[in-house]
């Protein structure tokens, strides 16, 4: 089989790494250990130098792209390479096409209206302002604010107080 | 929704209406075609395209009525003349209303009747069953039929539905069937509104004031080489009219048939032509379907059937209701003198009937005006061109003008098939109404009580306190000595007692109209205003608006409305944030209490109160003054007593010495008797002079009698702010957003393609068929996803 080995710098969660996918080290006629699981496979093929610097294989013969988990030398100049499937590149294609529901997201860009448990708000520390409305009944003036309230008939022309105030 | 072609046949071979020269079908009014250019339900019929029996499709209709228009809400009134008794359930009938509709939703069909395109047809008979086609009078809501006979057999066979209006080149205006009296049975006469409402035209309103039908008149373009619109689908020889889709609810408990007591009237009956048009006025929105016995087609009145008799003449052979498409203040008139069998329904011109028209018309979301210069030229977003407005494809009543018609759907809309109304699958409709508004508060009228309350300037009180207790303010020592002074005086009050309370209240403008200050009889002349019962007072408006970019975070935000004597209020931030915050006082004048009404103006522009805040804004103080007359009556007493007794002393005094001068006489009888005389002399005179002296000083020390009236309060809530005020208390968020929105991203709750995301996602249930990884792998990508990827 053929391998193609990558040294990547990216998130292992990144879906899309083909940005990263440069400078492959392609080797051909390498082995499969036996027994091989087609996720997590191990292969085996020659030591050379700098084979230490590589975390990223593809597998033509299973069209998957792995993490490599670990390297083990073994006898003969051979090294055995632990790898395990990265499902998100392998059909990341295919992925960007489905629809699912989107919980968190950072191309919201924003806080929504849903309330998120992971933002650090500090609801003990406040922030106090305060606004008037623009009018009120009440006032503080002088002006006419008793108001008396009496019983009896009308007045009577036979007394006089003052004149008029 | 576009009209069933499969039903009502492609659109491409629609038959055209009429003359009507215009080339471009999208201008065109466009009928059914069942098959060999037959448009009519006998048509649909015969070429297996309908159903005998069954309702018709209800993709003719282009938008719903809501339950505002008259279509929802037509009337069924029994038309019997005297009584007739059900014979099946022993029920008496009489001319009344019977029962009424009230859908939420009506879907419709405008019909065209001529039967030009139906010649030639087969004549069907039915004979069989109880259904036998007959002649049938009301039955209006289109069932196909066989045509069996014109006259008097199932006429809705010559219906021809309406598939296509052209919204562009149509423009609905109002016209109305008026006349002038409501005696006789003379025909009225068909008037367009703006001509009815045109004083000098020879019909109008104030000459022909009862209104017995409103109709919907078409007008268009009939070529692209024309500048007016002219009348279309006009009535002057094919009957066009509107007819409802919707199951009607008539036949629940309907009477049964008078010589056929096991069926009822409305299985008897077959269906007719007689939808809401007649040939004297079209697409009526108001009136009633006025085909009636003996009364013949579109009369103006109504002829009910004499119970009395069977047969063809008796409701045996009739159908029993009337269907009234009716109006709040329509009314039947009573029997007319000529003919005590028929009645008028009919309504008096008002001035609001020009907007009640208006709803009526807009409910069908087309472009209408009863302007006539705009209906024979005029844009279609011109002033006075108006255009229905539809909510979910539903109208309501509502429109737009102008430039305002632009921004509705059907502005785009080439042909009533544009729409996308589906009549199968109606929106819900909320069948509460909400287009209440809760009133605002106003003060009552002043209360009529034995009471009289009065606002004093603060600079008057003093004043008027001040006299309450001078001595003689109130009162006139001239008066004092005259004659009638008692009468006058004595009959009276202390002004003291007058006065049930004074209170302090910190309002403005609690005062109407000027007066003087009256404590019982007295006048004191000082100048008050009358007080007000209440005041309502609006403390505006304030907008909360989102402090932490109108997120989840401002819903963390505490609201805290001060109210002024009324304490605090929280206010909930999911409710009032991005809304009017509303704080109206009502104060009432005469206890001190007042309660804060919160509000918020909701989505739909409507006032909504959320909470209301009791308290008290005024103070008892206390008052204390002479009790004037009390006063007065002592003085006056104490006064009266020492002059008498200074007269009585002196005359009583002179009198015993002269008795003991007397008693000297006899002293040679008995000289005991008279060193007892003098004695009981200088007895007298002691008994006398000490008496004078303890009415002076009772005189000199009278008691001023006083008056204390309430208590102190306490009114600390004018020291403090006065305005209500909303406190926010806001969380404090020290996130720089870039760097958390990529390690983590934002919460969110949607439901998409992944291609319309980047960067952090966090996605469950993605649906992952259609590629062809192990389902190990598809378990790793769907935990992966959930875990958090980058996209």
């Amino acid at each position: 089989m053929t391998i193609s080995l990558y040294n990547i710098s990216c998130a292992p969660n990144v879906v899309d790494k083909s940005a990263f996918l440069v400078d492959p080290h392609v080797i051909t006629n390498v082995r499969p250990n036996d027994p091989c699981d087609m996720l997590n496979p191990s292969i085996i093929l020659d030591w050379f130098n700098g084979i230490e610097n590589y975390n990223y294989v593809y597998i033509s013969t299973f069209d998957r792209f792995y993490f490599i988990t670990g390297v083990t030398l073994t006898s003969g100049k051979r090294c055995v390479i632990s790898c395990a499937v990265d499902v998100l590149h392998t059909y990341h294609a295919d992925l960007v096409k489905c629809t699912g529901t989107v919980l968190r997201s950072e191309s919201i860009g924003k806080p929504t209206m849903i309330p998120d448990s992971k933002l650090p708000i500090h609801t003990n520390e406040r922030i106090i302002d305060s606004i008037n409305f623009p009018e009120t009944p009440f006032t503080r003036t002088v002006g006419s604010h008793y108001i008396l309230t009496t019983i009896g008939g009308s007045p009577s022309s036979t007394s006089e107080g003052s004149e008029t105030e | 929704m576009s009209v069933n072609q499969s039903v009502y046949g492609n659109s491409a071979d629609w038959v055209k209406i009429g003359f009507m020269p215009e080339t471009d079908r999208d201008k065109l009014f466009l009928m059914a075609n069942f098959g060999d250019n037959k448009s009519s339900l006998h048509d649909g019929v015969s070429k297996g395209r309908l159903e005998y029996g069954v309702p018709i499709d209800k993709s003719l209709s282009w938008c719903g009525l809501g339950n505002e228009s008259n279509f929802s809400r037509v009337e069924y009134w029994n038309k019997v003349y005297g009584t007739y008794t059900d014979p099946s359930t022993g029920k008496e009938i009489k001319f009344e209303k019977y029962k009424s509709e009230n859908r939420l939703i009506t879907n419709f069909a405008w019909i065209y009747s001529s039967d030009v395109n139906s010649l030639g047809i087969v004549k069907y008979s039915r004979t069989s069953g109880p259904t036998v086609d007959h002649g049938a009078y009301n039955r209006w809501s289109p069932e196909p039929g066989f045509f069996n006979n014109h006259a008097t057999g199932n006429s809705n066979s010559t219906l021809r539905p309406i598939t296509q209006i052209p919204v562009q080149n149509c423009v609905l205006v109002p016209e109305l069937r008026v006349r002038d009296d409501l005696t006789t049975t003379t025909s009225g006469k068909t008037v367009l509104l703006w001509d009815y409402l045109n004083i000098s035209n020879k019909v109008n309103y104030t000459n022909n004031p009862y209104i017995t039908a409103i109709g919907i008149k078409v007008l268009t373009y009939l070529s692209n080489s024309v500048t007016k619109r002219n009348a279309y689908l006009s009535s002057s020889n094919s009957p066009s009219g509107i007819t409802v889709l919707d199951e009607l609810n008539y036949q629940d408990g309907e009477p049964k048939y008078y010589d056929v007591p096991g069926d009822k009237m409305g299985l008897i009956y077959s269906y007719s032509a007689n939808y809401f048009g007649s040939s004297v006025i079209d697409r009526v929105i108001f009136g009633t379907v006025t085909q009636s016995a003996g009364a013949g087609n579109n009369s103006d009145h109504v002829q009910l059937v004499n119970a009395a008799q069977s047969g063809n003449s008796g409701i045996a052979n009739r159908s029993q209701l009337i269907p009234v498409l009716p109006h709040p203040d329509a009314q039947w008139t009573d029997p007319i003198t000529s003919n005590l069998n028929i009645r008028i329904y009919y309504i008096t011109y008002y001035d609001g009937l020009k907007e009640w028209i208006r709803h009526q018309i807009a409910c069908f979301g087309l472009f209408f005006t009863d302007d006539q210069a705009t209906a024979e030229n005029g844009a279609l977003d011109s002033d006075n061109m108006l255009l229905g407005t539809l909510v979910d494809g539903v109208g309501h009543g509502d429109y737009t003008s102008g430039d305002a018609n632009r921004d509705q759907p059907q502005w785009n809309w080439k042909t009533t098939n544009d729409s996308d109304y589906d009549a199968k699958d109606p929106p819900r409709v909320d069948p509460n109404s909400y287009n209440g508004v809760m009133d605002t508060a106003s003060a009552p009228p002043l209360l009529g009580t034995a009471t009289e309350r009065y606002v004093i300037a603060d600079t008057n009180l003093p004043k008027l306190l001040s006299k309450l207790w001078d001595v003689m303010a109130l009162a006139d020592p001239s008066v004092m000595a005259k004659s009638e002074y008692a009468l006058d005086m004595f009959l009276t009050n202390n002004p003291i007692d007058s006065i049930v309370s004074l209170q302090y209240i910190p309002v403005n403008d609690m005062g109407i109209g000027d007066t003087t200050v009256n404590l019982g009889k007295y006048d004191t002349r000082i100048s008050a205003n009358w007080a007000k019962t209440a005041i309502v007072f609006d403390c505006g408006t304030i907008e909360i608006s989102p402090r932490c970019g109108d997120n989840w975070i401002d819903r963390e935000m505490k609201l805290t409305l001060y109210l002024p004597f009324c304490g605090v209020v929280d206010l909930d931030p999911e409710t009032y944030i991005n809304r009017k915050c509303n704080v109206e006082y009502l104060i009432d004048l005469t206890t001190g209490t007042c309660s804060a009404v919160v509000s918020f103006i909701s989505d739909n522009g409507k006032r909504v109160i959320a909470d209301i805040a009791n308290g008290v804004c005024a103070i008892d103080l206390p008052v204390t003054g002479l009790q004037q007359q009390t006063l007065n009556s002592e003085l006056f007493n104490a006064t009266e007593s020492t002059k008498q007794l200074k007269v009585n002393n002196s005359f009583k005094g002179f009198k015993s010495l002269m008795g003991a001068v007397s008693s000297l006489g006899s002293a040679e009888a008995n000289p005991m008797n008279a060193i007892n005389s003098i004695l009981g002399v200088g007895a007298d005179f002691y008994n006398a002079f000490q008496s004078e002296k303890i009415a002076d000083y009772n005189l000199q020390h009278t008691i001023i009698p006083t008056k204390m009236i309430g208590a102190s309060g306490g009114l600390t809530g004018v020291m403090a702010t006065i305005k209500p005020t909303i406190i926010y208390s806001i969380p404090v968020d020290n996130v720089n957003y870039n760097n958390y929105g990529h390690s983590i991203g934002f919460a969110c709750c949607e439901s998409g393609l992944l291609s319309g995301y980047s960067g952090y996602t966090e996605c469950t249930n993605v649906d992952l068929s259609g590629f062809s990884a192990t389902t190990t792998e598809k378990n790793m990508i769907q935990s992966a996803l959930a875990g958090g990827v980058y996209l």
